[in-house]
């Protein structure tokens, strides 16, 4: 048998290679089309509330859902507003202070758990998951209910406590993943070369957590920033925070005020992240 | 890496001191302080000292609590609740140090049976009590004033937009009706919220608005159910936002909510039904726990007296819009406001508002019917 194809047959043969390609070449068409369409869909859902937020912070009208001219009035009352100062006082005060206990015990823990044995270490391991795993609500009522029992008063103090009691296990967890991605042969070089294990922390395993201390450590910060739940529940007298204002706000009656107030933590928002990722880079290099 | 580190206490001292600097920029008026003490507040007042006033938000003229501190030296702090279940729930908590709640008048009934607000002393607010208007001072749900000062109060009714009527909606058939409803199907809302929907469909109905009666209840569950496929939805907080974008036209809602919006469309408007319609009064309550500290229940008479002193309560209705039940107050009230016969009804109206009283146990009917109506 030779292979010799009829030139008829060559000829259709080659016609179906060719509609072949261009079938194929409609369905990466297709497929292109389809991702971009997904993605630029995907973007919309993210991106159009929050512009459609940002806008109708400039809108005239006091209701948000009605253009009808635009203004910097509500910047000029929100920043004349006490009352949401004094709660942006004490949402800084909480998130700050928080942010920065339950870093540094977060940082110890997640060292103490990567690096040494103890007994009930798989214990401590699985109590720190709790904080992430029980919902926000039943913390809250047990924090509620243990401040209580010792009779503490609630106030800046007791939400400033909760915040650290659930900050500890995300700092924790981002930490401990940056530890687990180092070996250990640095520190036990650092012991080779004579370093005592406080020098060997402070020279060699600190500075190369940096990155995970600072990413937990924003993480922390967020989460108590915007933190609600747990937050009303813990507040007392002279003790509100932004979020509880907001939805206080909100209560009554939704006015571009908040939408500008929203605006504000936006932009805030925008220039941490940059800022984390910046200084994240330069330790990298450095 | 220690220049990283340094870099972060930086920043986090300069939002800090930019905190702390929104903080004194308040001191002007009406700062509201963060901690406890307050004593070093001082002022050059008689009596200085912090008084914890736990509040709805945007229910009262901020000015209001410089001009106290100015004359009394005792610093308000305003926290705020969201509903008067919140403010419930933290005082079951177990929350102690809010000197002046402002429940509303079915949660005073049930903060009293709780023990958690204390008895008035009449005899310190004689001048007060002569400013208030007598059809406030005998309330069904705090008999003679015995723990609550009224605050401020209004009504629930409909809110309807000028371009469709000729004559005001003045009754509830147009929601309840099926047929009327019909002419506005799918642009009607009632508030999310049971028992306000009982109340207006009770009262539609001819019953009391707090009855415990079975069979009423069903009634007015299945009058609810036969107009539901008309209804544009159940909202409480963005039915004026629907109405001004035209998406609903007829809305069951308070009025204070319902001149918010007139403002912005002149052909809104607000109705009290002929068939009458559920009044509502928040009050100024004192806790228990400021009653047994003679200095802090010292402020909470001053701060009392002060709020019902005519000039003041005057300036607080012109802000917040409510109508107060302060009479020695009026001339000192916009007339816009008190010519207007949604926020201050006429007499014959007004005999035709009903509270909506406490129900007991019935509350659980209330529960189980309000479910079937949001499931059906």
């Amino acid at each position: 048998m030779t292979t010799q194809i009829p030139p008829q047959t060559r000829q259709t043969q080659i016609k179906l290679d060719y509609q072949a390609a261009e079938y194929t070449s409609f369905m990466d068409r297709l497929k292109q089309w389809l991702f971009n369409g997904y993605a630029s869909l995907f973007y919309l859902f993210l991106y159009a509330p929050i512009f459609v937020l940002v806008l109708y912070s400039f809108n005239k009208s006091r209701f948000p859902t009605y253009w009808t001219g635009f203004t910097l009035e509500w910047y000029k009352i929100l920043f004349n507003d006490h009352l949401i100062g004094s709660a942006l006082k004490n949402t800084l005060i909480v998130s700050i202070s928080s942010t920065i206990i339950a870093t540094i015990i977060g940082t110890m823990v997640s060292v103490g758990i990567e690096r040494y044995r103890f007994r009930a270490k798989s214990a401590v391991d699985g109590l720190l998951f709790m904080p992430i795993i029980i919902p926000d609500i039943a913390m809250a009522i047990m924090l509620v209910v243990f401040y209580n029992l010792i009779h503490m008063d609630l106030g800046l103090y007791t939400i400033i406590i909760s915040h650290i009691a659930f900050n500890i296990s995300f700092v924790a967890i981002i930490v401990r993943a940056r530890m687990a991605s180092l070996s250990s042969t640095m520190e036990e070089a650092a012991s080779d070369l004579y370093a005592n294990e406080w020098n060997a922390f402070w020279r060699v395993t600190f500075p190369l957590l940096i990155p995970g201390i600072l990413g937990g450590a924003l993480f922390a910060f967020t989460l108590s920033l915007d933190d609600y739940v747990i937050t009303n529940f813990t507040s007392g007298p002279g003790s509100t925070t932004l979020p509880i204002r907001i939805i206080g706000m909100t209560r009554r009656n939704i006015t571009p005020e908040i939408n500008a107030l929203s605006t504000m933590m936006l932009l805030t928002a925008m220039l941490l992240v940059p800022l984390s990722l910046w200084l994240q880079r330069r330790e990298d290099m450095s | 890496m220690k220049k990283i580190l340094i870099g972060m206490l930086v920043i986090l001292f300069v939002i800090g001191v930019a905190a702390c600097g929104n903080g004194d920029a308040t001191d002007v008026s009406g700062e509201v302080e963060t901690d406890g003490g307050g004593e070093e507040e001082g002022g050059d007042g008689e009596v200085g000292g912090t008084l914890y006033f736990y509040t709805w938000s945007e229910y009262i003229d901020p000015d209001i609590y410089a001009q106290f501190e100015a004359e009394t030296g005792i610093t308000v702090v305003e926290d705020i609740f969201g509903s008067n279940e919140d403010m419930y729930a933290k005082l079951i908590a177990g929350v102690t140090g809010y000197d002046v709640l402002v429940p509303s008048d079915y949660m005073v009934a049930m903060l009293v049976e709780e023990g958690m607000i204390a008895e008035l002393d009449h005899s310190r607010l004689e001048e007060t009590i002569s400013y208030l208007d007598p059809t406030f001072t005998n309330p069904p749900f705090d008999p003679n004033m015995g723990h609550c000062l009224p605050y401020f109060w209004g009504t629930t009714g409909i809110g309807f937009n000028w371009e469709d009527w000729d004559e005001a909606p003045g009754s509830w058939a147009y929601i309840f009706d099926p047929e009327l409803a019909g002419n506005f199907s799918g642009q009607i809302s009632l508030l999310d919220d049971m028992r306000e929907v009982f109340g207006a469909a009770l009262i539609y109905l001819g019953y009391s608005s707090g009855t415990t009666d079975e069979a009423e209840l069903a009634e007015a569950r299945d009058l609810v159910l036969g107009m539901k496929e008309h209804l544009y939805s159940f909202e409480s907080d963005t039915y004026e936002d629907l109405m001004l974008t035209g998406e609903t036209r007829l809305a069951q809602g308070w009025s204070g909510d319902i001149f918010v919006a007139q403002a912005e469309d002149e052909n809104i408007d607000y109705i009290i039904p002929q068939e009458g319609a559920v009044m509502w009064v928040d009050n100024l309550c004192i806790t228990v726990d400021a009653a047994a500290d003679p200095e802090r229940l010292e402020r909470v008479y001053m701060w009392l007296e002060y709020l019902n002193r005519p000039d003041i309560a005057a300036q607080n209705t012109n802000w917040v819009w409510y109508a107060s039940p302060n009479a020695a107050a009026e001339s000192g009230i916009d007339p816009e406001i008190l010519g207007y016969p949604a926020i201050y009804p006429d007499d014959e109206t007004f005999e035709r508002l009903q509270y909506l009283g406490t129900v007991g146990d019935a509350l659980d009917i209330y529960s189980r019917m309000w479910t079937e109506i949001k499931t059906e």
